[in-house]
């Protein structure tokens, strides 16, 4: 007797074919390559393009690159509050310094724009990186979901990318505003507290709940003002409208 | 021979297109025109049907697949025939792309080999020909070995465990080895261990295949990762030993070469498989299919 006489799934009445294991698994493949390319020809003919709207972020960072010595401080704070470990490598903010450009070109703050559209979480391929509306829609990455693709670091408009690679875990992550700090015991994210800002010895580095002005250079920021110990130095605390915080820019201060 | 070499030829094809394909695709382009964002394709995204695709083609061509009996002619015996050459030649360039990309991604405590998007993109889209491959090669060869009913000529029992110790303790000392069957207890036991690692792979695989389409739970997706991982590290563990005991040591050369040809002479059978060979010389050998 045959494996598949043996395999018979359905003994049908006397005149009538007996359905063999054989038969069954062909009706099976080829159930399979209909319903394949059914659901191509309905996904991409039938059904309209998907259009997402993502609800911004209810909190940024702001950085005066005037005010910024290159201490790379807010790095170290970042990697250990988010990794438990002071390395450069991991930090989500990136302070970039060229020691022969002039003032203020010279250090460069680097931080996650929490963009109102995007292209990191429009890239990623999983939804890994994405809006998380638990925590104030901020952008930012599941790293069990992240597959490691990088296209959300190529997304970035911005160089370097504000997205960087985590080497030691082979993920991508970026700024979630400390929205999740493992090593890091105070509550972070739009509501909360932010390492960089809190430990930057210059205060060089703030946080608003309102989408900043942005221009070529970045964001209109000037943290610079009122700031007692930058005013004690001597220092100058206002310039061309470019650096304006983002309520004093709105209010009209400080323009020249 | 000349449908083995056609069939050969087509593979070689099969396999350049999807190289071809897997690196156009990762090239790296505006993701709008205009774009100062940029972006490539990830064919696991843009084409994962492809693979479910392959997978039912298998089930198909694994079902319309007739395995013939074993076949003694002039002292010749065969052992594998063309489907079998064909599945295990197609598992082997399958799996060494699936490895090969994964380990340029880097998994457990391997480092990633590759930097940037575009060399990133083509180790994950070469992942993908991989998958595509194997989905097909793996369903083919499944429903074909299940329904021929050769499934049991190849899982071990307990007995196997005895038997391959008796088997390499006898290659030492140079005595008689024990009687084995078509396939050694070692190889059976081997099959076993694979079975488990495969399916694991697979498994999870599938899971991260659906993550493409489907918002998988965060939870789930830290377990299938790792999983899968694991197990891509336990089939590269087996292919390392599979390759040595296989090909490399001497004295595996002539299965090596009917891995090939599918021929192995009636004396080395009777050496070297003497269970088999006195199943074969008990029954006479048949030409007819086998349902």
């Amino acid at each position: 007797m045959s494996g598949d006489t043996e395999g018979a799934v359905m003994a049908e009445n006397e005149g009538k074919k007996a359905l063999t294991r054989r038969e069954f698994v062909v009706g099976m493949g080829g159930a399979g390559v209909g319903a394949v390319l059914g659901g191509i020809f309905v996904h991409g003919i039938l059904l309209p393009d998907e259009i997402v709207a993502l609800p911004a972020s209810e909190g940024y960072l702001l950085v005066d690159t005037k005010k910024c010595a290159a201490c790379q401080t807010c790095m170290l704070s970042c990697s250990l509050a988010h990794e438990g470990e002071t390395s450069l490598s991991l930090s989500r903010i990136q302070v970039v310094s060229d020691p022969f450009a002039g003032y203020p070109e010279g250090p460069q703050q680097n931080q996650c724009r929490q963009c109102p559209y995007p292209a990191c979480v429009e890239a990623c391929p999983t939804g890994a990186n994405h809006v998380d509306a638990a925590n104030g829609n901020v952008r930012t990455i599941d790293a069990s979901k992240c597959i490691g693709c990088e296209r959300c670091i190529q997304a970035c408009p911005f160089t370097p990318s504000r997205v960087e690679w985590n080497f030691e875990e082979k993920h991508s992550q970026k700024c979630d505003l400390c929205s999740n700090t493992p090593y890091w015991d105070q509550k972070g994210g739009p509501g909360g507290k932010q390492a960089c800002v809190e430990l930057c010895p210059l205060k060089a580095i703030a946080f608003t709940n309102e989408i900043p002005i942005q221009g070529d250079k970045g964001y209109f920021v000037n943290l610079r003002k009122g700031d007692a110990t930058w005013l004690a130095f001597g220092f100058p605390d206002g310039d061309n409208a470019e650096y304006l915080s983002a309520p004093a820019a709105q209010a009209g201060e400080g323009t020249q | 021979m000349g449908t083995r070499i056609s069939i050969a030829i087509t593979v070689v094809v099969i396999v350049a297109l999807g190289v071809v394909m897997a690196v156009s695709a990762a090239v790296i382009v505006p993701m709008n025109a205009g774009d100062t964002s940029r972006t490539y394709d990830v064919l696991f995204n843009s084409r994962g049907w492809l693979v479910l695709a392959a997978a039912a083609l298998g089930l198909l061509a694994g079902a319309f697949t007739r395995r013939p009996t074993v076949r003694i002619e002039d002292g010749i015996v065969e052992r594998h025939d063309g489907v079998a050459i064909f599945e295990h030649w197609l598992h082997v360039v399958a799996v060494l792309l699936l490895l090969g990309s994964g380990i340029a991604l880097g998994f457990l405590f391997i480092p990633r080999l590759v930097t940037g998007a575009h060399n990133t993109g083509v180790a994950l889209n070469l992942h993908w020909v991989g998958v595509v491959l194997f989905a097909f090669s793996g369903v083919y060869y499944a429903t074909n070995t299940v329904l021929s009913g050769r499934l049991k000529e190849h899982l071990a029992g307990l007995e196997d465990i005895n038997v391959g110790i008796a088997h390499y303790r006898a290659q030492l000392a140079k005595s008689e080895p024990p009687a084995e069957g078509k396939f050694y207890a070692s190889e059976r036991i081997a099959y076993v261990y694979m079975l488990v690692a495969l399916g694991l792979v697979a498994l999870t695989g599938v899971v991260k295949l659906l993550a493409y389409g489907i918002n998988m739970p965060a939870g789930l997706m830290g377990v299938v990762t790792p999983l899968h991982d694991v197990g891509a590290l336990l089939v590269a563990l087996f292919l390392i030993a599979h390759v040595l005991m296989g090909a490399v040591v001497p004295w595996s050369w002539p299965e090596l070469r009917s891995m090939v040809t599918g021929k192995l002479p009636l004396e080395y059978v009777q050496q070297h498989h003497k269970a088999w060979y006195d199943e074969l010389m008990g029954s006479p050998a048949r030409s007819k299919e086998n349902q």
